[in-house]
């Protein structure tokens, strides 16, 4: 897949994308999907602490 | 928070820009308001508080399907998965069937954490299609047959009596490479699912991009030969008719019914000649597309991930798929 890659990059294969395997492995979905769902929370004082911020 | 999971004070104080004496206070106010949960933990040496959200504020589920399994857990809010269970699917799996059954895993996980649905805060559902992440309906007929015009995540959440958001795999595994994984620190990447089908989600300037329809990365449906087979999308030449779990079984099929594309990366792994041919080829289609891609784009990085790259780490040199370190 690298070879393919570096030869049909413009950029050429010295400045090619690293090409790297995913680090959690066969969870990496479901891990993300448990985010997304905490993204969407509005935890506790989530506006009050946004006006102690600012 | 919600984003890191767990940060020290300092860690805090350098995302906020926000004096480590005032981050002090905000946190001592949150945990006091429950939000909030501090523990002392060693970082390269010096002692630290390591903050979270309280576990007490719930519970989330996470529930991914892909072609041929499931996979379900919980976690509290501090991104600790507590419960997690996976199960095969069968082949052309249909919505209703495998909702109940999501359902009941996560009944039944709530039951071996003593906890109950009220405690599900939200679902997260992650799946092997482009997804209208509004209406929750896969945006393409015939992806996924026996889930056509089925509102997934309002159907799911009818079960759970909970709010679930749903998005497509690869954006999902994008986002959770780029928060804690191998795409960690590299705002311009990519991830790729090669899987028995084939996607990518893009995190561009730091953030997950969908595109304006929301399906951006549907990279197993780059056409890379107009006048090629026929792709389960209705068009032609698409990579995943080159690459996806189908096309690699159809190469190495003779003789061996019933195979799956798990025992193909099996084979590989065990030296069969048929199948290392059959991934090395793959490798090679996979190469072409993500440098039009690269061409496109210019990511930092790429990270893959699925079934497929499972091959890597073993078979590396004989499959023609090698890979950096991250
Ligand atoms: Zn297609």
């Amino acid at each position: 897949m690298r070879h393919a890659m570096e030869r049909a990059v413009i950029v050429g294969p010295d400045r090619a994308a690293d090409l790297v395997q995913s680090q959690l492995g066969a969870r990496t979905e479901l891990l993300g999907a448990i985010s997304f769902a905490i993204d969407q929370l509005t935890i506790g004082t989530e506006s009050t602490t946004a006006q102690a911020v600012s | 928070m919600k984003h890191h999971g767990g940060l020290t004070q300092i860690e805090l104080s350098g995302i906020t820009g926000l004096s480590p004496a005032t981050v002090s206070n905000i946190v001592k106010e949150l945990v006091a308001a429950g939000v909030l949960a501090t523990t002392m933990s060693t970082r390269s040496g010096r002692r630290a508080h390591q903050v979270t959200l309280a576990r007490a504020l719930g519970l989330v589920a996470g529930v991914h399907f892909s072609e041929r399994h499931m996979r379900v857990a919980l976690a509290d809010v501090a991104h600790t998965v507590v419960a997690e269970q996976h199960m095969p699917l069968a082949k052309d799996h249909r919505a209703d069937n495998e909702l109940n059954r999501a359902a009941q895993l996560i009944t039944d996980m709530l039951e071996s954490v003593d906890a109950t649905h009220d405690e599900i805060l939200a679902v997260g559902l992650a799946m092997p299609a482009p997804m209208n992440v509004s209406s929750g309906i896969i945006t393409r007929t015939g992806i996924m047959r026996g889930w056509d015009g089925v509102p997934v995540a309002e159907s799911l959440g009818i079960r759970l009596n909970s709010p679930v958001y749903v998005d497509n795999n690869a954006n999902l595994g994008a986002l959770a490479e780029y928060r804690t994984g191998a795409l960690r620190g590299k705002p311009n990447s990519l991830y790729i699912s090669v899987d028995e089908g084939i996607g990518a989600g893009l995190i561009l300037n730091g953030e997950v991009f969908r595109g304006h329809n929301g399906t951006a990365g549907e990279f197993g449906h780059m056409v890379l030969n107009e006048d090629g087979a026929l792709c389960r999308c209705g068009n032609r030449g698409c990579l995943e008719t080159l690459v996806g779990g189908d096309a690699i079984i159809d190469s190495v099929r003779a003789g061996r019914r019933g195979l799956k594309l798990h025992d193909v990366v099996v084979k590989a792994i065990g030296g069969d000649a048929a199948s290392i041919r059959a991934i090395a080829d793959a490798g090679r289609h996979l190469g072409i597309a993500a440098a039009n891609i690269c061409n496109v784009l210019d990511p930092d990085r790429i990270a893959v991930g699925g079934e497929l790259s499972q091959v890597a780490s073993c078979y590396s040199a004989q499959c023609g798929m090698p890979w950096n370190g991250p």
